[in-house]
């Protein structure tokens, strides 16, 4: 909106800076010259007039955003006698207006009680202090104590920016920083550019960030823009209320400084100054202010009095390769062109590829998006004359959306108890050995030795194959394989001897297979009409839409299940908030089933020894009956019982005909003894293995006619589009919808002969 | 009523908004209209005896005030021609119509390739290219020297017994 001159004056009220400014009045900036009688003023307690600002900054903006650190939070002291606090609040708007403000002198002396001191609380109802509060507003008007005019401060200072020109400011970002977390007291202010060439290093410690102003006045043959002058103490100054409890207040000259270097990131006003918001005396605990959205950025509370709670403190950031693109961002939600380059600011055009240009959405509000070289002249704002052509409506407030994107996907360390199971890792020639040694037994054990040796431990034994849960071969090298020590391998009760093996205790893993980025094929829609099919080994393949990955990087990572051998391959996309995350699956089976074969081994054992036994048995009572029996038939025969001794003799004879046929099965059944034999698992998952093991994206692409030429195309059918523009700002062949025919007088049959013409297509 | 009449060979597309009308073949300061003449459909009795009659575009002076097509032209006697018009409405108002704000749903400049494009010339095929991702995996059982086996033989047993 164009500024209320009713309050802030017009042009001729304003101050021109820059000396004398450009020629062109539109492109200078000026300042409000303050004549006290001369405007509405605007009344202690109310909303000051926001026809001062020409955009908003969003959301995402440190203003919008702003950091209440409390030191009395600051539980223990750390081992520098200070620390580390968290925000005790944080005033979160959806937008904020602002503007520029100059003032010569931005504060009084060393504290700054923009607020008030005491319980003083500016409604006019309820004020006990006698001490009256000096907060400065952008108004025509000053404020202090409202019941004693004569000690309003500096009213001929404050100095609100009334009106510049976008296309003719450029904002040089600037970092202040030091060598080390306590030094912030000899801070190094270097341009983004310069510190992030040279000083990362040595100057780790970022406490703020700051732009300057640079304008083009016109005067000057060898540089096209220079710093804005005349500017001494030139801040932000939101023109919104705090949202804090009990206090009401405004945030107008909340980072004025003795300074033309415009605070926009770290601590309020500086680092050294004391911004107290809440408590009447210094003792009490401090309330500091901190523009820093990212959790980079801490609140120190420094050592000194910490537990008395007098402490004071400052905000910083350690850099990494984050703060250059969260500066960026920070500087785009003002809308106006910016670099990081003392030489584009004083020489680049404004499409510089190395300039740099805020972008304002549909409501002019700011959101960290910016454009670089020649699209920085589409940007509305660069359109304008002055601000003065903006109509920004800063009643408007969209709505906060609470909830925190760009969070990648991560992966769980994941392992189970593995008390009922234990595993070993084999090379092909171990297998082999443990193959051989299944069966050796077998070959090398004497059925007497295993009869001789009848501890209680041989009584108590098992199968060794029926210890076998599986064999499994895994396709990889020894650098996805994380076994240990070696060991030997115990099946149960048996210790299988003389087979090379490694303790093997991971339950699963994931690794990478590597990212790659989706290069657009044609850079335009057609990008969209690809398909793309992810080949992944041993699960399958997956289709990826393209509205997702194009221009974008891919990333397959695969989570091993080592104690089933089931692998899934997730397939990651980095998405447009910058977290990585899964969108899309396959599962399936990387492993190959080795069947085992051997000797049941306790079986074997136990029909040996019981064949055996039951032979000696045999032999042993076959001697003994064979003699009882010989015995009692004689003794028959002697008494004269013909038909009891006959019966018994043949009873008799039957039992050794008898016993000596048992005898002949026992025999028989211990050099016939079967070999119990057993195969574990079947030969499974080979043909996986033969197909190639490197994923791989198709990509299919559809095919433009051999005939076909561009600028024909667009000269006789044009380029589909869909934007409301003033229809002499474009060129060439038009088909155009929609068009407003007022302001000329023609015939209503005229008038629709030209719609009906303009929507079937013309050449403008 | 007399009126102002000056005849062009124009060769732009009927349907540019702002034609170049070149330069002017003949201009008549007496013409008269035909009894009863359309505003929008005129025909125009001229004084012209030429041998090729080329002129394609003509326009008229007050009260019209119009750019007009000549669609025909009847040869009356006396050397007069009777012009039957139709009017340009686009290049008449062209100043207008440039001043307007309309929706462009297809334009030649500036080139916007983001909307989907029905009416690109896109054939029935599809070509297909692969990119090839690294991997993790390997069939192999060794490092290919034979020196460095692979211990990619997991052996699974039960319990954990001595």
């Amino acid at each position: 909106m164009a500024i209320n001159e009713d309050i802030y004056g017009g042009v001729e009220d304003w101050d021109v800076y820059c000396n004398g400014g450009n020629p062109n009045p539109e492109l200078q900036v000026y300042c409000l010259r303050n004549y006290l009688s001369q405007h509405t003023q605007t009344p202690i307690g109310s909303p000051i007039d926001k026809s001062l600002a020409c955009s908003g900054l969003g959301v995402e903006s440190v203003f919008s955003d702003i950091k209440w650190y409390y030191t009395g939070d600051l539980a223990t002291a750390g081992a520098d006698g200070g620390g580390d606090v968290t925000p005790s609040w944080t005033d979160r708007r959806g937008v904020t207006n602002w503007c520029f403000g100059d003032s010569h002198k931005a504060y009084s002396g060393s504290a700054i009680d923009y607020n008030q001191q005491g319980d003083v609380i500016i409604d006019g109802d309820e004020e006990v202090s006698s001490t009256p509060p000096s907060f400065y507003r952008y108004a025509p008007e000053p404020a202090a104590d409202p019941y004693t005019p004569s000690l309003w401060v500096n009213p001929s200072n404050i100095k609100p920016i009334t009106q510049f020109s976008h296309k003719n400011l450029v904002a040089l970002i600037y970092v202040d920083v030091a060598d080390t977390l306590g030094n912030y007291l000899t801070q190094h202010t270097f341009t983004l550019k310069e510190y992030i060439d040279s000083y990362t290093t040595t100057y780790p410690y970022i406490y703020g960030v700051s732009i300057r102003l640079f304008i083009d006045n016109g005067n000057s043959s060898t540089i096209q823009r220079m710093t804005v002058t005349s500017i001494n103490s030139c801040a932000v100054a939101p023109l919104d209320y705090v949202n804090l409890p009990r206090i009401k207040s405004y945030m107008y000259n909340l980072v004025a400084y003795q300074s033309d270097y415009i605070k926009i990131m770290g601590g309020f006003p500086s680092q050294t100054g004391v911004f107290k918001v809440r408590g009447s005396t210094s003792a009490n605990n401090k309330t500091y202010i901190g523009a820093c959205v990212t959790d980079a950025w801490k609140f120190h509370v420094t050592s000194g009095n910490v537990l008395s709670q007098e402490s004071q403190g400052y905000v910083y950031r350690e850099y990494d390769e984050t703060f250059k693109e969260e500066v960026f961002k920070q500087v785009a939600c003002f809308g106006l062109l910016f670099t990081d380059d003392v030489n584009i600011a004083r020489y680049a055009e404004i499409t510089d590829e190395n300039m740099y240009c805020g972008i304002l959405d549909e409501h002019l509000i700011g959101h960290g998006l910016y454009s670089h070289g020649e699209d920085n002249a589409e940007n509305e704002q660069i359109k304008w004359k002055n601000s003065n052509d903006s109509t920004y409506d800063p009643s408007y407030e969209p709505r906060i959306d609470p909830n925190i994107y760009g969070i990648s996907t991560s992966f769980n360390a994941v392992s189970v108890a593995d008390g009922t199971l234990k595993r070993y890792a084999l090379d092909a020639a171990g297998m082999a050995e443990l193959g051989e040694h299944l069966w050796e037994i077998i070959d090398t054990t004497e059925p007497d030795a295993l009869i001789q040796n009848q501890t209680l431990t041989n009584f108590l034994t098992n199968n060794p194959l029926d210890c076998i849960v599986s064999v499994k071969r895994f396709p990889f090298s020894d650098t996805y394989i994380p076994y240990g020590s070696q060991t030997t391998i115990n099946m149960g009760k048996v210790t299988v001897p003389n087979t090379t093996a490694y303790e093997f205790n991971v339950d699963a893993q994931t690794h990478s297979c590597g990212r790659r980025f989706v290069f657009p094929i044609f850079n335009d829609w057609r990008d969209y009409l690809c398909e793309y099919t992810l080949v992944l080994p041993f699960c399958g393949s997956v289709s990826l839409p393209p509205e997702i990955v194009v221009g974008k990087w891919v990333e397959i990572i695969y989570s091993i299940d080592f104690i089933t051998g089931t692998c899934t391959a997730w397939v990651l996309c980095e998405l447009d908030d910058g977290s990585d995350v899964v969108i899309d699956s396959a599962c399936g089976n990387c492993t190959i089933d080795i069947p085992v074969s051997g000797v049941q081994m306790a079986d074997l054992t136990a029909q040996i020894y019981n064949a055996n036994e039951n032979l000696k048995a045999m032999k042993f009572n076959n001697i003994i009956d064979g003699v009882k029996g010989g015995v009692s038939f004689v003794e028959k025969v002697a008494s004269g019982d013909n038909v009891g001794a006959f019966t018994t003799g043949l009873g008799l004879g039957q039992h050794i005909v008898n016993s000596i046929h048992n005898q002949s099965t026992a025999e028989w059944n211990m050099n016939n003894t079967q070999v119990p034999l057993k195969m574990i698992g079947a030969s499974t998952g080979l043909n996986s293995f033969q197909h190639e093991l490197n994923p791989r994206l198709i990509v299919y692409y559809p095919v433009t006619v051999s005939g076909y030429k561009e600028n024909l195309y667009a000269s006789t059918v044009g380029f589909q589009c869909c934007e409301t523009a003033v229809i002499g700002t474009r060129t060439g062949y038009a088909e155009i919808n929609n068009v407003d025919l007022s302001g000329f007088s023609a015939t209503a049959t005229e008038k629709s002969m030209i719609q009906s013409l303009l929507a079937g297509g013309v050449w403008l | 009523m007399a009126l102002t009449l000056t005849l062009y060979n124009v060769t732009d597309n009927p349907k540019t908004v702002s034609k170049a009308l070149g330069d002017a073949v003949h201009t008549f300061n007496d013409v008269q209209p035909t009894d009863p003449c359309d505003l929008l459909n005129p025909s125009f009795i001229i004084n012209y005896d030429v041998g090729n009659f080329s002129a394609n575009y003509c326009i008229v002076g007050a009260p019209f005030n119009r750019n007009y097509f000549i669609t025909d032209v009847e040869i009356l006697t006396g050397g007069r021609k009777k012009l039957i018009c139709s009017v340009d409405a686009l290049t008449t108002y062209a100043a207008e119509i440039k001043n307007c704000v309309g929706t462009f749903t297809r334009s030649e400049n500036p080139k916007d390739y983001n909307i989907r494009d029905s009416k690109f010339p896109l054939t029935g095929d599809m070509k297909s290219k692969a990119l090839l991702f690294g991997t993790i995996f390997t069939a192999d059982n060794d490092d290919g020297e034979g020196l460095n086996p692979y211990h990619n033989y997991i052996l699974t047993v039960v319990g954990g017994g001595t």
